[in-house]
């Protein structure tokens, strides 16, 4: 009887089924495609291709302006994760711990602040603040601007975590002599382990991927966003060997996480099951 | 006896206690950067908003806020930026709710490839897409070349409401997609089963089940389509080709940021703009609970709204 429903409803969508999802593909990765191909193409031409050839990738890596770009890029999206993951991860503990849980919700709810205000507002609001401390905008301001936007989602991503989190585990840990300090590094930390992964994760692509912000706020520091947005009349080839390189780096690194995650809920799976059979 | 064990447990709890204010004393960093780089620059935009200088000396004003509520020209900025934002929403809830529904029909191994090659364009960097857009559609692009030998009159598509909608489409389809998607997923097959078991047709169940539990996944995406696309600013300015026409409320927040280096009338736009997205956003909430409570107000346990939190989470997922 369920088999034949099932197979009642298949039948009936087949052929919707079949192509809209492909179809709906096909139109986020169209573009994507054609400008990677294009990338290989020796002139400039979008459409007409006249050679296979290396030559703007060289040109990317020659341009010292590009380069610089990706380097301030990946030095503050690495240094603005590892300041909030941490920041965050302990925040998180710490208002999870709170006694009262009005402070706690307020916490979050300002925390949920610059999640839900449009990332205009937030970049408005971060170089008013920086100019009123007369703070030169440049690489540190980037990097603050970065820290404050990138922590709140580590705090959502590890918060829900820490606060489902038996606390018993560590008042066992503590009476079997653990120090508190101790407690937090070698129980709950580990526990939290995958959250707080997430939500590093979660904080480095924001980071990398930002522009508004680090428009607003980084003067004459450039990331990638900015380099591409300041060369606005003149987009050179270059940037689509940029994108090839960036988008084919991004591919692998989903594709491995997908990969681990489907693993590890298999893996989880095979476990509840073994489990529930005991 | 029991007298030294209520000792023994009032000790053994003060410890606690102690330990906790220790575990809670983490969050002072926290706090620290949430009270000076979320709070304060809130309350500088404000402040700001109020004052103006002029010969060296600050005083307090509405004028930066007159200026632009007396002049049409905003209203005609600001209702032109909500003005598209709906129409790439809609669009966008045309296009990502059949998708959704297939999605989350489809066994588990096909799911988590779709969703994989779904966040794949999101993680790219927005720049980069936009830029790969335009070059397409101006002159001398594919799509372009395409439609004028197919006899479409114009050589660069930039600067049409067909290059901006469809660039909009094209960046925000995925925040519509995975919000109704998640939902789709939460909607228990026990339901649909019984409501085929009592005799409706496989529309008739879409209609009256499936629909009504998946209007908050809709609503939630609705909020994260709607925002971001009514106050972007990357998408006009490459669009529009310098076509005037095109300048939305994004646009002129930077003109007078950084162009004009009058942050005081800046910041009055960004409160204005504030104050808008409360007021759309509450009524979508508002929305959101007469579908949901009313209708099936037993059911609300099963059902969990899009907050913030799901939005964010959905953003990189």
């Amino acid at each position: 009887m369920k088999s034949n429903r099932r197979y009642h409803h298949k039948r009936k969508f087949s052929i919707f089924y079949y192509f809209y999802i492909p179809l709906i593909m096909l139109f986020f990765y169209l573009p994507i495609i054609i400008i990677i191909i294009f990338s290989f193409n020796e002139g400039t031409s979008l459409v007409r291709w006249t050679n296979f050839s290396f030559h703007w990738y060289e040109e990317l890596f020659k341009d010292r302006i590009i380069m610089e770009a990706v380097q301030t890029t990946v030095i503050v999206a690495l240094l603005a994760t590892a300041i909030s993951t941490v920041i965050g991860t302990f925040g998180a503990i710490g208002i999870a711990t709170y006694k009262r849980k009005r402070a706690t919700n307020l916490i979050l709810s300002i925390n949920n602040l610059p999640l839900i205000t449009p990332d205009i507002v937030t970049a408005v609001a971060l170089s008013v603040l920086f100019a009123g401390f007369s703070m030169k905008s440049g690489f540190q301001t980037m990097l603050l601007a970065h820290i404050a936007f990138c922590t709140p989602y580590v705090i959502i991503s590890v918060y829900p975590k820490m606060a489902s989190m038996d606390k018993n585990l560590i008042e066992a840990a503590m009476d079997l002599g653990a120090t508190s300090r101790s407690a937090v590094f070698k129980v709950i930390i580990p526990e939290l382990l995958p959250s707080i992964l997430s939500g590093a994760i979660m904080a480095f692509t924001m980071s990398f991927d930002d522009f508004i912000i680090s428009y607003f706020v980084g003067g004459n520091t450039m990331n990638i966003s900015t380099y591409i947005y300041a060369s606005f009349k003149k987009a050179k080839p270059t940037v689509n060997a940029l994108m090839t390189i960036i988008f084919l780096v991004l591919m692998v690194l989903v594709f491995l996480s997908t990969l681990l995650s489907m693993k590890s809920k298999g893996e989880s799976m095979k476990r509840r099951k073994t489990h529930e059979k005991k | 006896m029991a007298f030294s064990n209520v000792n023994a447990y009032k000790s053994t709890k003060l410890r606690f206690k102690m330990k906790f204010s220790f575990f809670s004393s983490l969050s002072i960093p926290l706090i620290f950067i949430l009270l000076f780089l979320v709070i304060l620059p809130f309350l500088f935009i404000l402040f700001y908003s109020f004052i103006n200088v002029r010969n060296n000396k600050i005083y307090l004003t509405i004028e930066n806020f007159s200026r632009f509520l007396s002049n049409p020209d905003f209203y005609k900025v600001l209702g032109l930026s909500l003005y598209y934002a709906l129409i790439c929403t809609i669009l966008c809830i045309i296009l990502a709710y059949p998708f959704a529904y297939f999605m989350a029909k489809c066994s588990p191994k096909v799911r988590n490839i779709v969703n994989m090659f779904i966040t794949l364009p999101m993680w790219t960097n927005l720049l980069l897409r936009v830029v790969a857009w335009k070059q397409l559609l101006d002159e001398g692009g594919i799509i372009s070349t395409a439609l004028h030998a197919l006899g479409y009159g114009k050589t660069t598509l930039l600067g049409t409401d067909l290059a901006v909608i469809l660039v909009m489409v094209y960046i925000y389809l995925p925040f519509m997609i995975l919000p109704i998607y998640t939902q789709l997923l939460k909607i228990e097959n026990n339901l649909k089963e019984a409501s085929k078991d009592l005799g409706a047709s496989s529309f008739k169940t879409f209609c009256k089940v499936t629909f009504p539990l998946s209007i908050p996944g809709v609503i939630s995406g609705f909020t994260m389509v709607f925002l971001p696309a009514a106050t972007t600013l990357v998408i006009p300015k490459y669009m529009s080709d310098g076509n005037p026409k095109y300048t939305f409320i994004g646009q002129m927040i930077e003109s007078y940021f950084i162009n004009a280096d009058n942050r005081y009338a800046g910041s009055a736009i960004a409160v204005i703009l504030t104050i808008v997205i409360i007021v759309t956003s509450f009524i979508v909430n508002r929305l959101d609970r007469t579908n949901v409570t009313d209708k099936n107000p037993k059911k609300k346990s099963t059902i969990v709204v899009g907050s913030e939190e799901d939005r964010a989470s959905y953003e990189k997922q």
